[in-house]
């Protein structure tokens, strides 16, 4: 009976010492994390249907002539090793406050410039393989009222230093019409490590 | 400002008629309905704000509740302050007005007053007025709060009986209205093309006639003590308009134009009627 109730103290306090560890102190600050480096190196381009009044994505290979858009994703291949290291280095249950910690994510690699060129005639004046980029205004938000578009060069002027998630979505809105009834684009992101990263737009059917 | 101007000028009255014996002062406690007439046009080229202000006339959707102080000193100077309460209980209908009587009954004064009146659903103009567009991406219903004020002076006419004390004043002086701003997102239809309208309005002082009556009846009467009803009605006559700047950015946002628009003269009046108990020391 003594040897149970030693054994049970020692769990007990192992429970509690475990327990402190896991709560949020009324004045403490609870989201202490350093921020993880993280570095992008890939690229997944996805359809937007922009026709309507919001944007949403699509997996539709159709578009409006005037209504061509497109959403890069740009991320790091290996964020679930950063949030497998950081969730090895927490002690204790889990957090079991309500506000949930946010992991944030320091960029070491940036965007230093995109480079967009087009597969197909846009217009008369707008040949295959010519750089496109000047005619796409962009966003980083998009929510429904998040704004006007910006400048492809104000968005990656923009670019935060510290992220909260290991990847960087931007959409690309063409501003003038596809005369062509097909529509395909390259993007080559220009990392500020030298690194290029490309890929190319599904192709896409025009429709009025 | 104006809430801190009204309680500076209430304190140094009541400062003084702490040292002057011919001092007759009341407070009230009153109930009315606020009324407001404006003229309302079709939409022509420009959207007009002014078309949007809520104007319920008599029907009593601008009910407040709130108290008034009086000074009155040597039956030669008067001051009274009031501050009426709408729905939120906020004391922002004010009025404030000062009196001198160098005659039994005639004399001269000043007023203030300051209110604030809903703009709702000013974009539907909009609606019908944006081909091949998403007229409004903001599908939150639009109200706002725009405050008047406005200053005046005039001749005042009052006549004291035993039981009952009538004033009437004819103030003329300017009024105008707080910046009014608002902004609207629209976007073609099926196409990529945003635009940003930004609103702001260029008020002007414009003049306005403000006539006033109040009457202080004694019902019951004491040693020390008098209470009585009070009847106040008060109007505001002007021509308003609501000019604006409107600041159109395409896709992104330095690509703006700027336009002023002049809109059209509304004839405007509005009616404070309200009914309360008053005590008097």
């Amino acid at each position: 009976m003594e040897l149970f109730k030693k054994t049970l103290l020692i769990l007990v306090a192992v429970f509690l010492f475990k327990l402190m560890n896991s709560c949020c102190l009324i004045f403490g600050d609870c989201c202490k994390n350093d921020p993880l480096p993280t570095s992008f190196n890939n690229i997944k381009i996805s359809n937007v249907d922009n026709s309507k009044e919001y944007d949403v994505l699509t997996t539709s290979n159709e578009m409006k002539r005037a209504a061509v858009a497109f959403n890069v994703n740009v991320f790091d291949t290996n964020y679930y090793n950063y949030y497998s290291y950081a969730k090895s280095c927490s002690f204790g249950f889990s957090q079991a406050y309500a506000m949930e910690c946010e992991n944030p994510f320091a960029v070491i690699t940036r965007i230093n410039c995109i480079s967009i060129t087009t597969k197909y005639d846009i217009n008369s004046s707008i040949k295959a393989g010519e750089e496109v980029v000047n005619h796409f205004v962009a966003k980083t938000e998009f929510w429904s009222l998040s704004g006007l578009y910006s400048t492809v060069d104000d968005v990656l002027d923009n670019q935060r230093g510290v992220i909260y998630e290991p990847w960087l979505d931007i959409r690309f809105y063409l501003k003038i019409p596809v005369e062509n009834n097909i529509a395909q684009f390259d993007f080559q992101i220009f990392m500020s490590d030298g690194s290029v990263i490309s890929d190319s737009t599904n192709l896409i059917s025009i429709v009025d | 400002m104006a809430k801190f101007f009204s309680l500076l000028f209430a304190l140094c009255l009541f400062s003084y008629s702490a040292f002057n014996q011919n001092v007759e002062k009341s407070i009230s406690f009153f109930v009315g309905f606020q009324g407001i007439f404006c003229d309302s046009f079709p939409d022509k080229s420009n959207q007009d704000f002014l078309n949007y202000i809520d104007r319920d006339g008599l029907s009593g959707n601008y009910a407040y509740v709130g108290f008034s102080g009086r000074i009155d000193i040597d039956q030669k100077y008067r001051a009274s302050l009031s501050f009426g309460m709408y729905s939120d209980f906020s004391p922002t209908n004010i009025n404030l007005t000062t009196s001198y009587y160098p005659f039994k009954h005639l004399g001269f004064g000043a007023s203030f007053f300051g209110y604030p009146q809903y703009i709702s659903y000013y974009f539907s103009y909009f609606q019908n007025n944006s081909p091949g567009m998403y007229p409004d991406l903001d599908t939150n219903s639009e109200q706002d709060r725009i405050y008047n004020y406005g200053f005046a002076v005039g001749p005042e006419y009052s006549l004291r009986t035993k039981r009952m004390d009538v004033s009437l004043r004819i103030h003329i002086g300017f009024r105008r209205e707080q910046t009014f701003e608002a902004m609207l997102y629209q976007k073609r239809i099926n196409s990529n093309y945003l635009v940003r309208h930004r609103f702001e309005s260029n008020n002007e002082f414009v003049p306005y006639i403000y006539p006033e009556l109040e009457a202080l009846i004694l019902v019951l009467k004491t040693e020390t003590k008098k209470f009585g009803i009070k009847f106040h009605l008060a109007g505001e006559y002007t021509k308003r308009r609501m000019n604006y700047t409107q600041e159109s950015s395409e896709w992104i946002e330095n690509q703006t134009t700027r336009a002023k628009v002049v809109s059209n003269w509304h004839q405007y009046s509005k009616v404070d009627l309200d009914l309360g108990i008053i005590y008097f020391w």
